[in-house]
């Protein structure tokens, strides 16, 4: 832990850019993931590869503490999605702590905390990590399974545990216009979504067809390339593009 | 925030065969009443023999609430969609709040309006996992008999 030990929020050495998700709808902004940089606006690996294994539950925890801290300092003003890592901490619930006294300490409301953890996360102890999120969602913030779709659970999470918002595994996403069974298992998704009250969000959208397809079927949500790229401490602008007949 | 461990809970059920819509009444009151004394709020939509409620309350009560409302005779099938933890309610002001959904009303969510008598009214609801699900329900979903009427 030496590496992390006695930072504060301060001098930690990461950063972090902020891409939108997009709602298609009113054409509005939904929320803005935050993606953790190098000061120098380095990679996402380039900063994760400097922390070992058993330091990973203090940078999750610092990650989410600093992602607050820059989005309140930049005046972001949607909601804000925070990765989340509750399989790496021998106590998940000390970051919730953290993350309540970061909110707080820069006036962040709770209500506009998204917590994302990928399905993996779920995997092998579906009723624990139900436990975990569930003290999250207590307190008001959502949780969004990352990745859905990208393996290891899958639909069968849906059954134990219902997130507030599913964010589509950009496998699936990619070229679904023209890819029948990947049309079959989405709309399935999309009809369990919506039978659950459960929002969807079409994650790594990069083609005005994929985009196309999604709109028909009734999905509004979207994070990707076509939309706005990542900016470095900043909301960055974003465009949606005409949808094609 | 709340200290308790605050949840709710929705399910869909059927009415009974020797149910009839002028049992509604005497139904939200005993509900309404009963639910004032456990501070269960909520919502409950009927249409067409279908019912969905949404109950908000105190993690025990409500669980046990929901154990009776199951062997409760005058609906079956019931079917629990969920229950999770939520960190405040949507229904403060309702005991039980009530709308019945003509079939015809199908997709016609704002229609919901005009069964709230009472200030709040249905798009002012906060939106949520709540919401969402009884805009699903108005939608058609969730309904294991469905009126003549086609959506």
């Amino acid at each position: 832990m030496k590496l992390l030990e006695g930072l504060s929020a301060q001098t930690v050495p990461f950063t972090f850019a902020f891409q939108p998700i997009i709602d298609a709808g009113p054409g509005k902004v939904y929320s803005h993931e935050a993606l953790v940089r190098g000061l120098e606006n380095q990679s996402a690996y380039s900063v994760i590869s400097r922390y070992g294994r058993d330091q990973m539950p203090a940078f999750d925890a610092l990650c989410r503490a600093r992602a607050i801290e820059v989005a309140a300092g930049i005046g972001l003003d949607t909601d804000l999605n925070l990765n989340f890592l509750p399989r790496a901490a021998s106590d998940p619930f000390a970051g919730l702590d953290s993350t309540l006294a970061a909110a707080e300490l820069h006036s962040f409301s709770v209500d506009r905390i998204i917590i994302e953890a990928t399905e993996g996360e779920a995997f092998g102890d579906p009723a624990r990590f139900a436990e975990v999120v569930n003290e999250y969602r207590r307190v008001g913030m959502r949780l969004a399974i990352d990745d859905f779709g990208a393996g290891y659970a899958g639909l069968n999470l849906l059954a134990e545990f219902q997130p507030d918002i599913v964010k589509l595994d950009m496998g699936l996403v990619r070229g679904v216009d023209s890819h029948g069974p990947r049309q079959a298992i989405l709309r399935g998704i999309v009809q369990v979504c919506c039978d659950l009250g459960i929002e969807l969000i079409a994650e790594g959208v990069e083609t005005v067809e994929e985009f196309s397809w999604f709109s028909d079927h009734g999905v509004t949500l979207f994070q990707g390339y076509l939309f706005a790229k990542p900016a470095f401490e900043a909301a960055p602008p974003f465009r949606i593009p005409a949808r094609q007949a | 925030m709340n200290s308790g461990k605050l949840t709710h809970l929705i399910y869909t059920s059927m009415a009974a065969p020797q149910f009839d819509a002028t049992q509604l009444e005497p139904l939200l009151k005993q509900a309404r009443d009963n639910n004032q004394r456990i501070a269960v709020t909520g919502m409950l939509l009927y249409s067409d023999g279908n019912f969905f409620q949404v109950l908000e309350g105190e993690e025990p009560l409500l669980f046990k609430l929901f154990e009776i409302i199951s062997t409760d005779s005058r609906h079956r099938k019931v079917v629990k969609i969920l229950q999770e933890p939520i960190a405040r309610r949507a229904f403060s002001d309702w005991s039980m709040g009530f709308a019945e959904v003509d079939p015809s009303e199908f997709q016609q969510v704002e229609g919901l309006n005009d069964f709230f008598q009472r200030g709040q009214s249905f798009v002012a609801l906060k939106q949520g996992r709540a919401k969402r699900l009884l805009s699903a329900f108005v939608d058609g979903r969730w309904r294991a008999r469905l009126g003549g009427t086609t959506s």
